[in-house]
């Protein structure tokens, strides 16, 4: 085999990314009679037998798995530099206030929004006001808006899903937070069975 | 505001267990382990949800580790590698503009950082680890493997031929140039396209091409005396 600057060439000239893109179907009149494509064809074959193989082994091998300490330290420095956001305070008690964070409330809309079947909640947005994006201040417990990007089932009808979900978000958070919704927008992004 | 703006959907439904957030706590029933898909995961740990990520983590460590242990021929380098992708991903993934193109992206940090390890090693000789520690690790479990072979219904001569063929390519490998080697692995065993490599390793599709054909007849030709 020869070798140029670009990619290998046998030595009738052919490419040797071309006789690898053939491998799998039979002979052409050219490599029936050429010696280098026959060679080059059995070698190739032999690699891609092999590699296969070593493809199938490799997925199944317990060895070629990373500790399970890698996985622990991974999230320990996710845990550490999670992005909490901004906080809402829900209620002043004489020992202090309570609050939850927007992502504790992300988390929560997510968990109502399982509850519902077909609806996937994906992206979900705090704001206090409309028009008004989210900073660093604290959240109005008066005035709290979200937007909800979800992927649904293609199975579901858009309009009594979404119906639900609004109404299924707003009971939920509602009843854990005290926090009254005043503005819940969905967006219907993607339809994750198709 | 219902919009319907409908793209394409991920490929892959992962599974993850629905959660409450901290204020969600005194023996509620949670719903059961549902089936995402892969979008839903990805944008989930873009908003910095721990359970999508931990999903991403069991998803595509393997395969990392796997790409990472045949680019460098190391265990512990490779389980470094595995570490630092994704703890660089969970920095970097609210910056992902299309979560579609997360797999490719976790590629081409965890390959860059393959490259670059290779590279120190180059400038510091006097640090690379002993080639025959991993090789001999590799052929203690390839032997244990064998040896465990006839008690399956595989004819044991054939056994002992594949594994010996796989060890020589794992072997063989170590000789290809590492640029080409990153190339050759992308393509044949973790199935991306020309044109993804392309975009992965930042290098025009052509160049690809010529990377994986002369890695093709750089093990092709060293497994000529395996036949």
């Amino acid at each position: 085999m020869a070798l140029n600057d670009d990619t290998p060439r046998l030595g009738c000239g052919r490419n040797l990314d071309d006789l690898w893109a053939s491998i799998d179907e039979p002979p052409n009149a050219h490599e029936q009679g050429c010696s280098d494509c026959q060679h080059a064809r059995t070698a190739l074959f032999n690699l891609a037998t092999v590699t296969e193989a070593m493809k199938e082994r490799d997925l199944t091998d317990p060895d070629l798995q990373p500790a399970g300490r890698i996985r622990e330290a991974i999230m320990m420095v996710a845990r550490a530099e999670i992005r909490r956001s901004r906080r809402t305070a829900l209620r002043e008690t004489p020992h202090g206030s309570i609050e939850i964070s927007e992502q504790a409330l992300n988390s929560l809309i997510r968990f109502a929004a399982s509850t519902v079947p077909g609806v996937h909640a994906r992206r979900c947005t705090i704001s206090t006001a409309e028009g008004k994006p989210a900073g660093t201040d604290t959240v109005d417990l008066s005035d709290v808006r979200m937007s909800l990007h979800v992927a649904l089932s293609s199975t579901v009808s858009i309009p009594p899903t979404m119906a639900v979900l609004r109404e299924r978000i707003g009971t939920i958070v509602h009843a854990q937070t005290a926090i009254t919704m005043q503005q819940i927008d969905v967006v219907v992004e993607d339809l994750y069975d198709l | 505001m219902d919009h319907a703006n409908i793209s394409n959907p991920g490929d892959h439904e992962m599974s993850i267990a629905a959660r409450g957030s901290t204020a969600h706590q005194g023996g509620d029933e949670l719903p059961p382990t549902i089936s995402l898909d892969e979008v839903t995961i990805i944008v989930r740990a873009q908003d910095g949800d721990l359970d999508a990520f931990d999903t991403l983590i069991t998803t595509y460590q393997g395969s990392i580790f796997r790409l990472a242990y045949r680019m460098l021929n190391d265990r512990t380098e490779a389980e470094d590698i595995v570490q630092e992708t994704f703890i660089a991903a969970w920095r970097s993934l609210p910056k992902l503009s299309t979560p579609q193109l997360f797999r490719p992206w976790l590629y081409r940090t965890a390959t860059n950082k393959c490259l670059d390890t290779l590279r120190q090693r180059q400038r510091r000789p006097t640090t690379v680890l002993a080639p025959t520690d991993l090789a001999e690790h590799q052929h203690d479990r390839d032997d244990a493997r064998t040896a465990a072979a006839p008690a399956q219904s595989v004819d044991p001569a054939a056994a002992v031929e594949a594994e010996a063929q796989m060890r020589a390519l794992a072997d063989l490998l170590e000789t290809v140039p590492p640029e080409s080697k990153a190339c050759w692995l992308l393509r044949e065993v973790h199935d991306f396209s020309y044109s993804e490599i392309a975009q992965m390793m930042q290098l025009p599709p052509s160049t690809v091409r010529g990377r994986i054909a002369r890695a093709k007849r750089l093990l092709a030709e060293g497994m000529e005396s395996w036949r």
